[in-house]
């Protein structure tokens, strides 16, 4: 077993001592934590991997939310039904979001995603008769997975940490694969991707639709944590959040998104208790992260770790030989 | 010709508004490797962009054995079987040694002696041991070797090799030499593109030469390296 596997076992362990240590509001922070850990580890992968950077995540995120609580409330689905029908509408409209975004890179790529992201939040925000508009949807009752109760703050936050364990580590092993590399590698240079003979667009596009799927899982968790779901939910400002979080902690890393996630939560439900403007608190440690580590705070202190502990430098040789002094005289 | 793997006619090709080749042909032996030279702007690159797709050709026509390609997309060209080394490199920084092969990787079932990771590091020893690393942080001669490795995995019919010595040591040169002989030696059609006249003419059964977007010279290496007057009035140099 490798040192990140021994790191990754101790950290689910450590977790699974949460409940032990810390009384019931903060296991529900803590459950809520993983709940944001894994929607910006989801849009890491496009962000991180893909170099699509995009401001309307929460479409899926929030379409979830609202899909399971209809399904479930108004249609009168079964739990799991509604679940699965809520995940499947969430990927679907990330398949058809992503055919629309990809047309475009950058910039212009970055403003399609808003632009879809605003176009999902006018319907929950103006269709009244099927999102209750600004009232916004509450979920009754949290389901009961092979019939166990997940309402009380320690048994939901066991269940949230069984589906972040298992969704993080299908995703680190996509992100390993031949498909991830060729992810990474469409980030890094697309157009030698295409000279290997790889539909560029093709892997761009099952990223993108991956990318939803797991963000619709979060939504999930978000409305089963939550018990409600209302317009903010899919707002620019929650994209704009999770997106602060994958750079905050480091795209393109595996825990950079979950660190980003825990110091966005924090300063979110803690720190504002004692600090009232704790939105420029927020802006201010995003300022200095991008001033001090560019990269985000993982790569940035793995850099500093690496200085820190790599063995000084041998003595460096002289370029030209002294001159002999054997045969001076 | 009728034992060409791969045939170029007349082929145009634009810059936007920039006429850049005027009416290229040649042809590639198959088994054989074709050097193609000219200074630097003659159309040398343009040929080969064209061939792979990135360029499309206004006029004229490109076919693999007996199979028309000029026009396609760049991804179907390239898993037809042409694969390119490209000027400068250009590996993937970010993936580890051994992603940048296996995100090259084209079976072939059923061929034997089809290149595999195995083999290519049995010929690139030092991508073996470095193949956890990150490309990026390889030297210039390693980079070369894992660019070569990476259009091999794409088991080519035709190998283009863009400027594969620019940048390098000459004790590096002449290792990439001697992996371009091995792979000629081994049947593989290659045409390399170079600045480097006499690694050339050494390697090469048939000579190109290009001038200002046009075939000035096409003919047997043996033929080129003689006509001094050639190489000196077209190349500058001998």
């Amino acid at each position: 077993m490798n040192r990140n596997a021994i790191l990754a076992l101790l950290g689910v362990v450590l977790l699974g001592f949460v409940p032990f240590v810390m009384d019931d509001f903060f296991i529900n922070l803590t459950s809520q934590i993983l709940c944001y850990a894994l929607f910006a580890v989801s849009l890491n992968l496009i962000v991180g991997y893909g170099g699509m950077t995009s401001l309307g995540h929460a479409a899926y995120f929030g379409i979830a939310a609202y899909g399971v609580t209809w399904l479930h409330t108004v249609a009168g689905w079964g739990q799991l039904s509604s679940a699965i029908g809520a995940v499947a509408v969430a990927t679907f409209t990330a398949a058809v979001f992503g055919v629309l975004a990809l047309r475009a890179s950058g910039l212009s790529f970055l403003m399609i995603t808003l632009a879809l992201g605003q176009i999902v939040w006018g319907v929950a925000y103006r269709w009244v008769g099927l999102t209750q508009g600004d009232n916004g949807m509450r979920f009754p009752v949290r389901p009961e997975p092979l019939g166990f109760n997940i309402n009380g703050a320690t048994s939901f936050y066991y269940f949230s940490l069984i589906v972040f364990v298992v969704s993080v580590y299908i995703i680190w092993r996509v992100v390993q694969s031949p498909f991830g590399a060729g992810l990474r590698g469409t980030k890094d240079q697309p157009r030698r991707m295409r000279m290997l003979g790889h539909n560029v667009w093709m892997i761009r596009w099952v990223a993108f639709i991956m990318s939803g799927f797991w963000a619709a899982i979060a939504g999930l968790l978000f409305v089963y944590y939550q018990k409600f779901v209302s317009p903010y939910t899919v707002s620019l400002q929650q994209s704009a959040e999770v997106l602060l979080m994958t750079i905050l902690g480091g795209a393109g890393t595996l825990t950079g998104p979950m660190v980003g996630a825990v110091i966005v939560t924090l300063v979110k439900n803690v720190a504002s208790s004692y600090v009232e403007r704790w939105n420029a608190l927020l802006g201010l440690i995003f300022v200095l992260a991008v001033v001090f580590m560019p990269t985000g705070l993982v790569p940035g202190f793995r850099k500093l770790w690496k200085r820190r502990t790599a063995p000084p430098p041998a003595s460096t040789p002289a370029l030209t030989a002294k001159p002999s002094t054997e045969h001076a005289s | 010709m009728a034992n060409d793997i791969l045939e170029l006619s007349g082929v145009h090709a634009y810059y936007g508004d920039s006429h850049v080749l005027h009416g290229i042909n040649f042809g590639l032996r198959k088994g054989s490797l074709l050097g193609l030279l000219g200074r630097n702007g003659a159309g040398k690159t343009t040929c080969m962009s064209t061939i792979m797709g990135f360029l499309n050709p206004k006029q004229g026509s490109i076919v693999l054995e007996g199979e028309r390609i000029g026009g396609a997309k760049p991804e179907t060209i390239a898993r037809k079987g042409i694969c390119l080394v490209p000027q400068g490199r250009r590996i993937f920084r970010s993936l580890t040694v051994k992603e940048n092969l296996q995100v090259a990787e084209r079976r072939v079932p059923d061929t034997p002696g089809a290149w595999t990771l195995a083999r290519v590091f049995e010929i690139f020893p030092r991508l073996k041991e470095r193949q956890s690393q990150f490309a990026g942080s390889l030297s210039g001669g390693e980079q070369q070797m894992l660019a070569i490795g990476r259009a091999l995995m794409g088991n080519p019919r035709v190998l283009l090799m863009d400027e594969p010595s620019e940048g390098l040591a000459p004790q590096i040169v002449a290792d990439v030499g001697r992996i371009i002989a091995m792979l000629k030696a081994e049947g593989l059609s290659i045409i390399l593109v170079e600045q480097n006249i006499k690694m050339t003419l050494n390697l090469a059964d048939d000579i190109v030469i290009i001038n200002t977007g046009q075939v000035v010279f096409s003919g047997p290496a043996a033929q080129a390296a003689a006509d001094h007057s050639l190489i000196s009035h077209h190349l500058g140099v001998f």
